[in-house]
């Protein structure tokens, strides 16, 4: 399968930084949608068929959390990379598999924690589509 | 702090030096009089007595001059010649004894006579007469003036028919008759000048039987003169008879009433005085007090053989004289008195203000430690309790200023640890809201690398740059809010401001925060737009939003739901400014005290409490209005800004 065939959703609201998620990945031959908030992801997500699920934490209306908890209860297939500046909130464990966000545990496939190197978005985007 | 000033009155110096003052006066006033009263009465009664010491005195010398006129007559009759002459009569002129002949005892007896005369300037006359011949003198020695004479044998009288004569003849041997004190007469003619006498006669035995009288006069005059002379002027001396006849006087025509036939006596001077009724005729002394005067009488007893006779001795002197003294030794008392009261008022005065000082000191050193002035002058130095007072009063004003360090550097703490709290989490927020576009401007620059060496379009470089650009302009607006909101704005001039300068106030201040929390903010502009401008301190304004926006984020947190709104109205030419968030409200119990400074409903360390008060000041200074609207189900802050703003 090649990268083309697999649809990531992009969510985050800076809009600059969701332009660039969207470029570099579409540099990796990617197919990208991007959505600017959590009402707005799971609108694109009852739309199409995503094989991974890029979103930020902290957003209005629906943030990155409230997202992931409905995305695996309606689309438990779609993989999940969670990207965040980090901060008192959360905590990271199990090889950055759960995280810890205002006492609620998070299952992701991998965390980022922003700034983070193009290379390891790349890398990270890889290793949980090849999983 | 209200300045209460009292009525201006007398100082404490003041009140203490009179109060000491008036202690020491009356005082000295109290004891002053009672111990010049007793002194007064003591020397009156030392003048009285020295009134009854000089009339006893004067008594005793008179009484020794009578006693030395008889004393000399019993001499006399001892002298030899005395008994030569009946002797030689009896044997025919010549005396068996010594063949001495009558002449000659006559001679002898006169030269003795004539001695003692001359010795006694007071005698006048001493006379030997015999029974014989009714009485006829036998030898008789006068002084004549300055010439002492005897008298010749033919001039020589009978004296059978006089009074001492025949007392005389009656007594015992060794007994002497003294006569009354009477004037001098010769040949039965009161002799001028007025001499007065007194004769003292004793019986002259011969052979067991009588023979005749020896009689001495003397004159009295010069006793008298020199008893009045010698009377202190402020007494008035008086010698009367037992009829109170005046024998001396100091006005010599007062005398001899009984010889003149005048009434001048002592009854008649001192009204009812009376001689005789005054006490036992044993007490020989007693005072008579007169309506003005005071006389002292000595009963001088001056016949051993009849004691029942008497010259009465007085000396008088009116009240005024024997109170002069005590008059006078208090009027001295008293103007002692009232020096010593001067002075003690003036010692009392200076002793006070000198007490008073270092408590005037102290009043004006807490009146200046009240009104803020620094405090000089405490007399911490004084050993007395004035300086304790000083000393606790310094300890208690280094114990107020160290508190008032301590308060100022504590609030100073809090102040310092609750901005340094608020500021954290708001860098925090900043930090969050940075990192997107930092993100970017590293996913840009690496990306572009990356895609340079696969051919990259110039339109692919050029969008990339202007995201950097982008990036960087966002950065540069939240520091840029961030230097803004973190300067001193209060003197900051009224501008021109919009709605939404006010909203991306708050905005970029805490939307990071409310988006990481899961808060939903709001804004409406219902009549009004975002460029709607009103003139305002814009960072008082956006601090005063921020703040009650904070307050809302802080009070919603343990909410289900969690939104706060801002609407923006206009009515008339005000701007109402609402702020809600989804709490339900403030409890009744407190909502008047909130704009109070210092209030807070924050647990310790979250909040000073000085949020809302000085908001409410920043309000008014905008002639605003800042309230809860309490018709709103949920919590709901208003400010109410005019548009344009009036400089009151």
């Amino acid at each position: 399968m090649t990268n083309l065939q697999k649809r990531i959703l992009v969510t985050e609201d800076d809009e600059i930084l969701k332009d660039m998620l969207v470029m570099v990945l579409q540099d990796e031959d990617y197919q990208v949608d991007a959505a600017a908030d959590g009402i707005e992801a799971l609108n694109l997500m009852s739309a199409n068929k995503y094989d991974l699920l890029a979103t930020d934490l902290y957003m209005p209306n629906m943030n990155g959390s409230e997202l992931i908890t409905k995305c695996h209860k309606l689309y438990p297939e779609i993989k999940i990379i969670l990207f965040s500046g980090g901060g008192k909130e959360i905590e990271t464990a199990h090889g950055n598999k759960t995280i810890k966000f205002l006492g609620e545990d998070i299952k992701v496939n991998h965390f980022l924690e922003k700034p983070c190197n193009l290379n390891d978005i790349i890398a990270a985007v890889e290793n949980v589509l090849c999983d | 702090m209200k300045n209460i000033t009292p009525k201006k009155g007398l100082s404490i110096v003041m009140k203490v030096s009179i109060l000491a003052g008036s202690i020491a006066a009356m005082a000295s006033m109290v004891v002053g009089t009672l111990i010049v009263n007793g002194s007064a009465d003591i020397v009156y009664q030392n003048a009285l007595n020295r009134l009854k010491y000089e009339t006893n005195i004067k008594s005793v010398r008179l009484l020794s001059d009578i006693k030395n006129l008889r004393d000399d007559a019993k001499y006399l009759v001892a002298t030899p010649p005395i008994m030569g002459i009946p002797r030689a009569i009896k044997n025919d002129g010549i005396d068996p004894l010594d063949n001495s002949g009558l002449k000659t005892w006559q001679n002898r007896l006169a030269t003795i006579f004539t001695e003692l005369i001359r010795a006694k300037s007071n005698y006048l006359q001493i006379r030997y007469i015999g029974l014989a011949d009714v009485g006829r003198e036998l030898l008789r020695v006068d002084r004549r003036g300055s010439v002492i004479k005897s008298t010749p044998e033919a001039e020589l009288q009978q004296k059978g028919n006089t009074l001492y004569f025949n007392k005389a003849i009656k007594i015992n041997p060794g007994e002497v008759y003294l006569s009354d004190v009477t004037l001098n007469r010769e040949q039965n003619k009161i002799s001028i000048p007025y001499t007065p006498v007194i004769r003292a006669a004793t019986p002259v035995f011969f052979e067991g039987k009588l023979f005749g009288i020896l009689v001495i006069n003397m004159e009295l005059d010069e006793i008298f003169n020199t008893l009045i002379k010698n009377t202190p002027r402020e007494l008035i001396p008086y010698v009367t008879n037992e009829d109170g006849y005046f024998l001396a006087h100091p006005n010599k025509t007062m005398t001899y009433g009984f010889d003149l036939g005048h009434e001048h006596n002592i009854q008649a001077t001192y009204n009812n005085f009376d001689l005789i009724n005054n006490g036992d005729l044993r007490d020989i002394e007693f005072t008579v007090e007169t309506k003005n005067n005071v006389v002292h009488v000595v009963k001088a007893h001056f016949d051993p053989m009849q004691d029942q006779r008497y010259f009465a001795v007085m000396l008088a002197t009116s009240y005024k004289n024997l109170q002069s003294a005590s008059d006078k030794l208090r009027y001295q008392s008293f103007i002692i008195m009232g020096i010593l009261v001067t002075i003690s008022l003036i010692i009392a005065a200076v002793l006070a203000s000198r007490l008073m000082t270092p408590l005037k000191l102290i009043s004006i050193a807490s009146d200046d430690l009240a009104n803020g002035r620094e405090v000089l002058n405490l007399p911490v130095d004084s050993r007395d309790e004035i300086g304790e007072l000083a000393r606790s009063f310094d300890a208690m004003r280094h114990q107020l200023e160290e508190k008032k360090h301590e308060l100022i550097v504590s609030q100073g703490l809090v102040h310092h640890s609750n901005k340094m709290a608020s500021l954290g989490e708001m860098a925090g927020g900043m930090a969050h809201e940075i990192n997107s576009p930092m993100q970017s401007i590293s996913l840009i620059a690496q990306r572009v690398q990356r895609q340079l060496k696969k051919n990259m379009s110039i339109e692919d470089i050029d969008t990339s740059m202007e995201k950097i650009t982008k990036s960087v302009q966002k950065i540069s607006e939240i520091i840029d809010s961030l230097r803004k909101l973190s300067r001193d704005s209060t003197d900051d001039d009224f501008i021109d401001t919009s709605l939404g300068e006010l909203v991306d106030d708050i905005v970029n201040m805490t939307g990071e925060r409310f988006k990481v929390n899961n808060v939903k903010f709001h804004v409406d502009y219902y009549n009004v737009s975002k460029k709607t401008l009103i003139q305002c301190q814009r960072l008082q304004i956006s601090q005063v939003l921020i703040n009650l926006v904070n307050n809302s984020y802080d009070a919603i947190q343990s909410k289900e739901e969690k939104w706060i709104t801002i609407d923006f109205n206009k009515a008339n030419d005000k701007i109402k400014i609402s702020i809600t968030d989804s709490g339900e409200g403030i409890a009744d119990d407190i909502i008047d005290r909130i704009f109070e400074p210092m209030f807070t409903t924050k647990e310790i360390g979250k909040g000073t409490g000085l949020g809302l008060s000085i908001s409410n000041e920043i309000v008014l200074k905008h002639n605003g209005l800042f309230y809860v609207d309490k018709h709103f189900d949920n919590t709901r802050f208003v400010l109410e800004l005019p548009i344009t703003h009036l400089p009151s």
